[in-house]
């Protein structure tokens, strides 16, 4: 690599133009990231605007940081934060695709995953920003504090949280099932 | 990693990546962004040619984005809804494009104006789908275009307008106009009509991302003045074919002595009512660089530069050493030559008397003292005996001559917008007037289709008669009546006594810059003519105007007076009926010579209805002159002369 994320956005702050590489490395993450939690559908705006944002706060960006990844994916995810109509559409259909795959496959760990799914929509969004970060997009408890400007502890306690949160869901959905079989 | 976790990473959806025309899109926006960062104000290396990227359009985007204003989200919801993507709208920059980028900066560097950029929304009336919009799925577009106002945050009442005049008047004008949509597209009034808000960057994008979903509605870049209704602010406009991106119009312009004359001029103004308006003019005699210009209406920083280029009217007695000079130059009247002033001067072949102001009679006066004491009755004779034959002279005799000699009555080719050419009484521009005269009580010509103002019931107040008198010669004579002179104008003809002959070109802007800092050219025009002047004539004029601001019984002595450097200065108060009753504007020019100081000026003002010129524009020129010399206004010092 030439350069340097920070390099280039520190770059570009004189020299504007040079923001289209973080662009470059960046848009099919940041769009992925979007379209796991929103459909592809408003992912593509949505994506359009993260970088958008991310050039006018540019100047804001810490330097020692690494890659450019997670502070645009904390852009994207306060993106989310009007959106969660669509999140919730999206996992509701993520929850049908679960429950249609668990019935074919008939049992299995995908008797889990549809409550697992529902689970997510009750979730506080401070909670479920953290575990989507974490388990989706593979970002560290250091990078989702960068993430998102909160302290590490933070992420730990609302990670904590989300995970009791959804241990609990999964036992009831196991409790529930068997209530079904007998 | 834990159970729950575990299986939540089997569920993480699998997503297509973007196509390469929602990455297109995704950059083009982005790239517009960056142009404008590079073209904006202050980046060091502005392009030159702006690059054209292709615009997007976007697909639907219905919902609200988290970042974009929630006013927004209102039009979005109200507007997009129900919209099919479309990918043919047509790239487009609006003309406001041609609007220049640059800044203009004072003598000292500071930043007077420039222009950055904003965004404006743009509804182009032609460009809305005809016929029943509601079968579009969009609003009337009286309605989408109040809902776009509210969601940018520009208000759609007439009274709360506080914006723009541009968008003041498309708010309101549209909501009625554009219901008419198809009337306007026969007469097009509002073809493309503004609504200029400083809408965010992302607002902006956004909006340009829907553009395909809105019908002539159009996001468009402008440029926003930074600073309003500074001095030079016109010179963006004026130098434009010049400029590039980020180039710099450098002016002579000093900022303090500029706000010392705004102030002294507001302070004038309010201290001698009913004055509404006035203007100052400060300039280099020698080079014709204007280091302070401004006027004032109402009080108020109003106008800018405007009434100082484009006001034109009478100037009172400041006239008189044209007037002086036209008659010596002419042999009509010798420099050493004595005339009695008893204190009044019939007009010959007239029952018409004039009387100096104050029915004051100053006895034996010669030019000098004529000019010292302001002696109307002096010029009065010296405006008769100057009088030429309307037959075999129509543009005037040595009155006139010498006048425009002096630049009065034309444009002095100032580097502003807007300048005001005034006008020279003379037998041949008095046909006219009461040719003008005519149209207006018959009601033809330019005033066709208006009301008729029969003769018989006082005609229009134009001109009552085509016939040059002699009246007429002395009203010009002493800068009553017809002169039409602008500031400006009165300044270059000033510049001409101080320089001894030289009519200097005015000018603001002294040089152009290129962004990098280069200097394209420099701007010192030359002066337009010399006058060649008998130096004894012009000496006597001189002295005449250095006694009445320092000798006593001087029109301005008691301003004037106790100033360290000499000044050469005379009042004027100009008398002009408005609304039926008689209202005195003040005047007053002067200069310190270059024979006197290696900072040599010449000052011009006038208070509009300001009443005598000693009384109300001396003391705005004193502090001007202050602040120039010795870097303070000084004690507001205001005189008591009552001379016209």
């Amino acid at each position: 690599m030439p350069w340097s994320d920070a390099e280039a956005i520190t770059a570009s702050l004189s020299r504007p133009e040079l923001f289209a590489d973080v662009f470059r490395r960046h848009f099919d993450a940041v769009h992925a990231y979007l379209a796991r939690r929103t459909g592809a559908g408003r992912a593509d705006d949505l994506a359009a605007n993260v970088f958008v944002i991310a050039f006018e706060r540019r100047g804001s960006f810490r330097a020692d940081a690494d890659s450019a990844r997670p502070w645009l994916l904390g852009i994207a995810t306060n993106a989310l934060r009007n959106e969660w109509r669509s999140e919730r559409r999206a996992l509701e259909l993520l929850t049908e695709l679960r429950l249609a795959a668990g019935s074919s496959e008939a049992g299995g760990a995908s008797d889990r995953e549809a409550p697992l799914a529902a689970a997510l929509t009750e979730l506080s969004p401070d909670q479920r920003d953290v575990l989507l970060l974490h388990v989706w997009e593979d970002l560290s408890y250091d990078d989702i504090a960068q993430a998102l400007e909160i302290p590490i502890g933070t992420v730990r306690s609302r990670l904590a949280r989300a995970r009791e949160r959804l241990r609990s869901t999964l036992a009831e959905g196991a409790v529930s099932e068997q209530e079904v079989e007998r | 990693m834990s159970d729950e976790l575990e299986y939540l990473r089997t569920i993480r959806p699998t997503v297509p990546p973007p196509s390469d025309e929602v990455r297109r899109q995704a950059l083009a926006v982005l790239g517009q962004l960056m142009d404008d960062a590079a073209a904006g104000p202050g980046a060091a290396s502005a392009p030159r040619g702006r690059r054209r990227r292709p615009r997007p359009s976007f697909g639907v985007a219905m919902s609200a984005l988290a970042t974009v204003g929630a006013c927004l989200i209102a039009v979005a919801a109200v507007v997009l809804l129900h919209h099919g993507p479309s990918r043919h709208a047509s790239a487009r920059r609006s003309a406001a494009g041609t609007i220049i980028l640059g800044r203009i900066v004072s003598s000292t560097g500071s930043l007077l104006a420039g222009y950055s950029p904003a965004y404006a929304v743009e509804l182009v009336a032609r460009r809305m789908p005809a016929g029943d919009l509601t079968r579009h799925g969009l609003e009337a577009p009286a309605a989408l275009y109040v809902r776009l106002a509210r969601a940018l945050g520009v208000s759609t009442h007439r009274s709360t307008c506080q914006i723009d005049p541009v968008a003041r008047l498309v708010l309101e004008e549209i909501p009625c106009q554009v219901v008419r949509q198809r009337a306007i597209q026969a007469r097009q009034p509002y073809a493309n009509a503004l609504l200029q808000t400083r809408v965010s960057a992302r607002t902006r994008s956004y909006l340009l991302a829907q553009r395909a979903e809105l019908p002539g509605v159009e996001v468009v870049r402008v440029y926003r003045r930074t600073a309003a209704d500074v001095p030079g602010s016109g010179l963006l406009k004026q130098y434009a074919p010049e400029l590039g991106a980020g180039d710099t119009v450098r002016t002579a312009i000093h900022p303090r002595l500029q706000r010392v004359g705004e102030r002294a001029l507001a302070r004038a103004i309010t201290a001698n009512p009913p004055a509404d308006g006035g203007a100052f003019v400060a300039m280099d005699p020698e080079t014709g660089a204007i280091v302070a210009i401004g006027s004032l209406s109402r009080g108020h920083v109003a106008a800018g530069t405007d009434r100082a280029v484009a006001l034109a009217g009478p100037v009172g007695t400041t006239f008189a050493p044209i007037t002086a000079l036209a008659a010596m130059q002419s042999g009509t009247w010798h420099v050493d030559q004595s005339y009695d002033d008893t204190g009044q001067f019939c007009v010959p072949g007239s029952t018409r008397c004039l009387y100096n102001s104050g029915h004051a009679a100053y006895d034996v006066v010669n030019m000098v003292h004529a000019l010292q004491v302001s002696d109307d009755v002096f010029f009065d004779n010296l405006g008769a005996l100057l009088n030429a034959n309307p037959l075999s002279h129509p543009t005037g005799g040595a009155l006139q001559h010498w006048a425009r000699a002096f630049g009065l009555g034309q444009p002095t080719g100032i580097d502003l917008p807007g300048e005001a050419a005034g006008t020279l009484p003379s037998p041949a521009q008095l046909e006219q007037l009461y040719r003008e005269e005519l149209e207006c009580e018959h009601a033809t010509g330019p005033y066709a289709g208006g009301e008729k103002h029969p003769a018989s019931q006082g005609g229009c107040g134009i001109a009552p008669t085509p016939d040059w008198t002699v009246g007429n010669n002395i009203d010009t004579a002493v800068g009553q009546g017809d002169d039409q002179v602008t500031p400006v104008q009165l300044a270059v003809a000033y510049g001409a006594l101080a320089n001894r002959g030289s009519l200097v070109t005015p000018h603001v802007a002294t040089a152009i810059d290129r962004h990098d800092g280069t200097v394209l050219r420099q701007i010192q025009p030359a002066p337009r003519r010399h006058l060649a002047l008998d130096p004894a004539d012009l000496n006597a004029v001189r002295a005449g105007l250095r006694a009445a601001a320092s000798q006593p019984g001087g029109t301005s002595t008691d301003v004037m007076g106790s100033f360290p450097e000499p000044v050469y200065g005379k009042t004027g108060t100009a008398q002009s009926i408005s609304n039926g009753a008689l209202t005195d504007s003040a005047w007053y020019a002067c200069f310190v010579p270059a024979s006197a100081t290696n900072r040599p000026i010449v000052v011009v003002v006038t208070v509009e209805k300001g009443g005598f010129g000693d009384v109300a524009a001396a003391p705005v020129a004193r502090e001007i002159l202050s602040q120039w010399f010795f870097g303070r206004p000084g004690r507001w010092t205001t005189g008591t002369s009552t001379t016209l």
